[in-house]
């Protein structure tokens, strides 16, 4: 059994069918690529998967637990954790606050409570530390850099231990030498047993990270296989190329 | 001498990375371009470059012989370059006509402005038929027949279309493309981007092909799919060890 079963899915905006009875797996241990052009409906399907938005049909398991349509807390208790973006509100807090807001509700409160748990502050320091940004810990998160923000939502997601991480765009607007030591953490997280769905555009990227690759287009699954199997398929290339 | 010609033009965003790293190529007058490459490559980043929304960090534009890079966007226009850009950004709450006479604020003459409107509704028979209409209510496709059709109000020499068919159905993807066949058909100079790169090739006589931020190589537009680097380029290059052998 796959750890995550996603099955006709189906997500229409007005009369746009954004997602068309998509399937397909995440195994377990695996680093998985979503990939697809632009409009294939990568971002709707992730959103359906993290309870973003509630699929019209279909179902998605995972751990073999139906998790369609539940709130996306409920859901990142199940196991699930994604990246989320830097708010001005967050920018304002430190970034080892930040790490600890995004994490499990209750600790929401102690935070504004003024207090963290040593637990928590330890784990928090040893993920900065792991991705190379924990001398910043004490600054406003709204210092860093784009590419230290890029670490700093890796880091947060990996506080509440999840079985499964979905990134969206890892490696977006990130230069080399950063993207390298991003994917190198990717790699690192995955080998201690941590699966992964990624959406990326950077083939290079996909193509070295992944195990499995899915490609959408116009809404469907079109073909989930290895990178080289994805990579030979001309069916990929005309997606990508367009219809004449 | 090439119409427009760029030369080892650098830029981004603010205070970002550079997006394009540097760019040069050249643009022949009479002709038809498409610019293709993945996501990211800076595609349209060069066309806002050229136009005047960005200025250049490095490097050189040229159009007709006389510098354009770093000119305001009214400026670039004036030289005649004129850009459409993907976001179609009509005046919601003007008419079609008076959109088309926004268009060609910069003939400041009436009479010419008039004349303009008539031929281009000649061109665009559908824009006829809702001149007094107002643009906000007219469909994805009437308003991408508006843009261009202002962008051509000033007869511009070069113009520069990001991604026509964003958004549009199939059929009516068809009848923008046959509308840009027609502008070069009338020996206008055409630089395109486009995401369905086959359509924009098909209607293209020759192709850039941009990749991280510079060009990587160009060709015949009916050519360059053959070539085996587009693969590499859409689909990425595997790892030295494969997917299957990492674990």
């Amino acid at each position: 059994m796959a750890l995550l079963e996603v099955r006709d899915v189906v997500k229409t905006y007005g009369g746009i069918v954004a997602v068309n009875r998509a399937s397909f797996d995440v195994e377990e241990g695996s680093i998985t690529a979503l990939i697809g052009p632009n409009g294939a409906g990568k971002t709707t399907a992730f959103d359906t998967i993290c309870g973003v938005v509630v699929p019209d049909s279909g179902s998605i398991r995972l751990g073999g637990k139906d998790i369609t349509g539940l709130m996306s807390h409920v859901i990142t208790k199940e196991g699930l954790g994604r990246t989320f973006q830097i708010t001005r509100e967050l920018g304002d807090m430190t970034v080892l606050e930040n790490m600890v807001v995004s994490t499990v509700p209750n600790s929401l409160g102690s935070l504004l409570g003024g207090r963290m748990s040593p637990d928590e502050r330890r784990k928090a320091m040893d993920l900065l530390a792991f991705v190379g940004i924990d001398r910043l810990a004490h600054e406003p998160a709204k210092r860093l850099s784009y590419g230290q923000r890029k670490l700093l939502e890796f880091a947060s997601v990996l506080m509440s231990d999840p079985r499964l991480v979905l990134l969206d765009e890892p490696a977006g607007g990130v230069n080399p030498a950063l993207l390298e030591r991003i994917m190198d953490r990717i790699e690192e997280i995955n080998r201690r047993g941590t699966t992964f769905l990624i959406v990326e555009h950077n083939m290079d990227v996909v193509m070295r990270l992944s195990h499995s690759v899915i490609v959408m287009a116009h809404g469907q699954v079109i073909l989930q296989d290895t990178p080289r199997a994805v990579q030979a398929d001309e069916r990929v290339l005309d997606a990508y190329l367009g219809d004449v | 001498m090439a119409l427009l010609e760029v030369e080892g033009v650098r830029a981004g965003y603010g205070s970002g990375p550079d997006i394009l790293t540097d760019v040069s190529l050249e643009v022949d007058s009479g002709r038809s371009y498409c610019i293709i490459g993945p996501n990211g490559a800076g595609k349209s980043t060069l066309l806002k470059t050229i136009a005047g929304l960005l200025r250049p960090r490095g490097g050189r534009i040229t159009f007709d012989g006389v510098e354009i890079g770093g000119r305001r966007p009214d400026r670039v226009l004036e030289a005649g370059v004129c850009f459409v850009p993907q976001d179609r950004t009509i005046f919601p709450e003007m008419t079609v006509r008076e959109n088309l006479v926004m268009g060609g604020y910069l003939l400041r003459d009436r009479k010419r402005v008039e004349a303009r409107i008539d031929d281009l509704f000649d061109r665009f028979p559908r824009l006829a038929e809702r001149s007094s209409q107002l643009a906000q209510t007219m469909s994805g496709g009437e308003q991408q027949m508006l843009v261009m059709a202002r962008a051509l109000m000033i007869e511009p020499r070069l113009i520069m279309i990001d991604e026509p068919s964003l958004g549009l159905a199939p059929q009516i993807s068809n009848q923008i493309f046959e509308i840009i066949r027609g502008l070069t058909e009338l020996g206008m100079t055409v630089l395109l981007i486009e995401q369905n790169v086959k359509k924009g090739l098909e209607i293209a006589d020759w192709a850039f092909v941009l990749d991280l931020g510079t060009k990587r190589f160009e060709g015949s537009a009916n050519l360059i799919l053959d070539d085996p680097r587009i693969r590499d380029l859409y689909l990425g290059k595997l790892a030295a060890a494969s997917g299957e052998d990492q674990t």
